[in-house]
């Protein structure tokens, strides 16, 4: 026994288990697409700020030089610094050919550090060191890992490689860190790292008013991706994204809510008849949309962390050192913002349907004149159209116009999909362009400049070039502008390979060997880290978008079970009726496929303009895009009107004309 | 016999559809006058307005002038909420096509009214309605379990729930055979004597309207004849 009308919500949802999964599915895809792109984007900036210290090679934020004891207090007790630390270079010292130059940090700026440490770990006292690793032959022949050694007329233990430097190679001044606790006044430079949650810009303009703007060194990239938000082209584009895909939300559950309205009009109507006021009517509805809300946002939300479980377990496969790609990070606050924005959306878009069910007449329950006129059916003129078509088509377009509205709904959740497949994968090609074109050094593994002062037609390039090629270990080599690039056949080899070509190469000319393995690995690396999550990104918008094209579409045919039974009743067969379905959802792809690509290249041009603040680039139609989007609407279409139509098939004529 | 007391007045109401030359005048100015306890059959070609008529008796569809009284209050006068509340609780409505809540069991489509209200069911009144239905074993059977007679019958005690004073059925029996129409139309009389109900009724079958106490005929949106029988007066 229920004891109260607010029960008939879930006696209703029960009682009709079919179109309560259409519109669960509906519900889950939207918060699943919500709570995944906040997790992606939640994600891609953690592995991006990853990356960014990575190739840099260290962490702080902002660098003061020439201090004075004044500026380090103010920056000791600034509650918007998280940490500050000390660091200062040293004489530069000869080994040979090439020289080492000191460095020393203490304990809290070599927290900022470690990002350039390739093995081993960083020095801990004053008589631990790391260096560069091409530095180790000339320090000392087959220097290794806690080996002590001395410079300068001190004795260190090496516990630390750091990574090889472009920079350092090519002015064969390598760097030695060691620790160093007690820094004189003024020494080095004072190394920042700004309180996460401080207005970044505030405290950068406060650094800047303690000292000379030339003393100041800030880590714009790094300070770029840690706070997105204070750039207002980034700020742009997340508005652009979000609005889209709360709209597509809000636009999916109405439509789903609509129908489910629509088909129960004469239960509303008796309802009201027996004395239901309008707000008891609403209630349900509402009520109904609640409840299906609180079902549906939590297996969106499992969904969605299960997509990017998917996409943690792609960088397993792809990358040898997926450990350190932090990307799989459920942050709680983006789950608990998705729920809330799908919930209001839900509630939202509900409260028309909700409005539209208490208003229906109760008449309406009583006679059933009154819901014949509930869809006002447009009158043609194109006569021409019927002679040159066949019959299905011609009633296909027919169905297809009639009702403006429901064309416009099912249309919808097209546009709206290929509308975020385009400017998705077009804004990810920005990204990634921008971000990969003109990295010259990733084509070569070592390459060899000859000095400056040396270059003149004396020297024999294609000697040298006959020398390298004759390496055992080098695969490639090319010549441009008096420098060489090789391609190794095992970049294990490289040391050796170095030493191979000092003796060959080297004993001839002066030459200055820069080894790029080290840094070309962290670029491709996080090269593929973008691509995985941009193609996994995609993969999983397309794949939103296809069920929700399949949800819009079945619904539009369950909808009408009863007028294709009538139509098989007086005599349509059953290939024409599937000719005639099959026609409809294919103009529901053409049409809405078409918007969508018009919508989604304009939406992809303004997200450049936007981003194009950041970087200087050329916009172009993304025809690739425009094509998988025209093609896979089609098919998804096709494919959606399958099922229901089979089960169309299967129906008793009679039974579903006498349904009520 | 008591007094007479008028439970429903109707005065010139007059119901048309649409504007200009497509206006249909539905009802010309009816006027009309029910008493408590009386049984008023309405009958009528189709077309004829005697739905639309009911339907304005009932609080489910506005005048486009005229006045309806239920008792003292002019129930057009009412808003929208006030008069779903009316129809819950002084109407009970018996349809044609039962129109009982697909998802509810019959006792809960029964005491759908009540729970509309917010009230507390009254089991002892709900379980006496259904045995004089003749539901005791039906309770817990949804309408889609039920055959067409069962179903007017749980739509029926749907209208006797709120204890209503008036009962409007239109044409209650037409989805019947003669063997369960003559069992509803049994079941009606007996109720409407047992708790002192006015009904009001439209139907097509002559032998059902020579059974009522009052036969109103309708044409073409007037009254052209009422009259009352006397042989059927208890």
């Amino acid at each position: 026994m229920i004891s109260s009308y607010k029960q008939l919500s879930s006696r209703y949802l029960k009682g009709n288990i079919k179109r309560t999964i259409l519109t669960l599915v509906g519900i889950v895809l939207s918060v699943a697409l919500i709570s995944t792109i906040g997790l992606f984007m939640k994600g891609s900036q953690l592995s991006q700020i990853d990356n960014i210290k990575k190739l840099n090679g260290f962490s702080f934020h902002v660098g003061i030089s020439n201090y004075d004891e004044a500026i380090l207090n103010k920056i000791r007790y600034n509650p918007q610094i998280a940490s500050y630390g000390l660091m200062s270079q040293g004489k530069t010292i000869p080994l040979g050919d090439v020289s080492v130059q000191m460095n020393f940090a203490d304990q809290r700026a070599l927290a900022f550090l470690p990002y350039s440490l390739l093995d081993g770990h960083l020095p801990a006292n004053e008589h631990e060191a790391a260096v560069d690793s091409w530095t180790l032959p000339y320090i000392h022949k087959n220097l290794k890992l806690g080996d002590s050694f001395q410079v300068n007329g001190e004795t260190y233990k090496l516990v630390g490689l750091l990574d090889n430097r472009e920079y350092t190679q090519k002015s064969k001044v390598g760097r030695l860190l060691t620790y160093k606790r007690d820094f004189a006044s003024g020494e080095g430079r004072i190394l920042i790292e700004i309180n996460q949650k401080a207005n970044f810009n505030e405290v950068i303009d406060e650094i800047k008013s303690f000292t000379e703007n030339e003393n100041v060194v800030i880590n714009e990239e790094l300070i770029r991706v840690l706070k997105p938000q204070s750039n207002r082209s980034i700020l742009a584009v997340l508005v652009i994204v979000i609005s889209i895909v709360v709209v597509a939300t809000a636009v999916v559950i109405y439509n789903a809510f609509q129908i489910s309205v629509v088909e129960r009009m004469k239960q509303f109507g008796l309802l009201r008849s027996i004395g239901a006021t309008r707000k008891q009517i609403r209630h349900i509805v509402m009520r109904e949309a609640a409840v299906l809300a609180v079902i549906a946002i939590p297996i969106g939300i499992v969904c969605s962390i299960l997509a990017l479980a998917a996409l943690q377990f792609i960088f397993f496969l792809v990358l040898e050192t997926s450990a350190r790609v932090s990307f799989f990070h459920i942050d709680w606050q983006i789950i608990l913002i998705s729920s809330i924005i799908t919930l209001t959306a839900v509630l939202v878009s509900s409260y028309y349907p909700a409005f539209f069910a208490g208003r229906i007449s109760p008449l309406l329950a009583i006679s059933s004149r009154l819901s014949i006129r509930k869809e006002s059916i447009k009158k043609q003129k194109n006569t021409v159209l019927k002679k040159t078509v066949s019959f299905p088509l011609s009633l296909a377009l027919k169905n297809v116009k009639r009702n403006k509205n429901r064309y416009t709904i099912t249309i919808l959740s097209i546009i709206i999909s290929s509308v975020l497949f385009i400017t998705f994968s077009s804004l990810m090609n920005i990204a990634f362009e921008s971000k990969y074109v003109n990295n010259e050094s990733t084509k070569s593994d070592l390459t060899i400049h000859l000095i400056e002062g040396h270059r003149d037609s004396s020297v024999d390039s294609k000697a040298i070039l006959e020398q390298l090629k004759s390496l055992g270990n080098v695969s490639e080599v090319s010549e441009q502008d008096f420098s060489f690039r090789i391609k190794l056949k095992d970049v294990n080899q490289s040391s050796a390979t170095v030493a191979d070509i000092q003796q060959t190469v080297g004993t001839k000319h002066p030459i200055t060997i820069v080894n790029y393995l080290d840094e070309n690995k962290k670029k491709k690396e996080s090269e593929l880290v973008i691509k995985v999550l941009v193609y996994g990104f995609i993969v999983v918008i397309s794949l939103i978008g296809s069920v929700n094209i399949i949800n819009t579409i079945t619904i539009s045919i369950i909808i009408r079970r009863k007028e294709l039974a009538a139509l098989k009743s007086i005599g349509m067969s059953q290939k024409d009726l599937k000719k005639m379905i099959i026609y409809e959802a294919l103009i529901y792809g053409v049409s809405g496929s078409l918007q969508g690509i018009f919508f989604g290249c304009i939406l992809s041009y303004i997200l450049y303009v936007a981003v194009s603040g950041i970087k200087k680039l050329e916009w172009t139609i993304p025809y690739a895009a425009c094509f998988i989007t025209f093609a896979a609407a089609l098919f998804i279409s096709y494919l959606s009107v399958l099922i229901p139509l089979r089960k169309i098939q299967q129906d008793n004529i009679i039974d579903v004309i006498r349904e009520e | 016999m008591g007094d007479i007391v008028e439970v429903v007045r109707m005065e010139n109401v007059v119901k048309s559809y649409g504007e200009g030359n497509s206006r249909v005048d539905a009802l010309k100015g009816i006027t009309l006058s029910i008493q408590q306890g009386e049984f008023v059959s309405i009958v009528g070609v189709s077309g004829s307005g005697k739905s639309t008529l009911l339907h304005i008796l009932g609080g489910l569809d506005r005048p486009t002038s005229g006045q309806v009284f239920i008792g003292e209050n002019s129930i057009y006068n009412y808003s929208d909420n006030e008069l779903s509340i009316f129809r819950r609780r002084k109407v009970g409505f018996i349809f044609q096509f039962f129109n009982l809540i697909p998802v509810l069991n019959v006792q809960e489509n029964i005491a759908l009214p009540t729970i509309l209200d917010n009230e507390q069911v009254d089991m002892t009144y709900l379980d006496e309605i259904i045995e004089t239905l003749g539901l005791q074993e039906r309770k817990t059977h949804l309408p889609s379990e039920l055959s067409g007679g069962q179903q007017q019958r749980v739509s029926i005690g749907r209208a006797l729930i709120n204890r209503p004073h008036l009962i409007l059925a239109d044409e209650p029996t037409g989805n019947l055979d003669t063997k369960n129409t003559k069992e509803v139309m049994d079941l009606l009389r007996l109720t409407a004597k047992k708790y002192n109900q006015t009904i009001v009724l439209i139907t097509h079958d002559l032998s059902i309207a020579s059974a009522s106490d009052r036969v109103i005929t309708i044409e073409d949106g007037s009254i052209i004849s009422d009259q009352r029988l006397a042989a059927n007066k208890a």
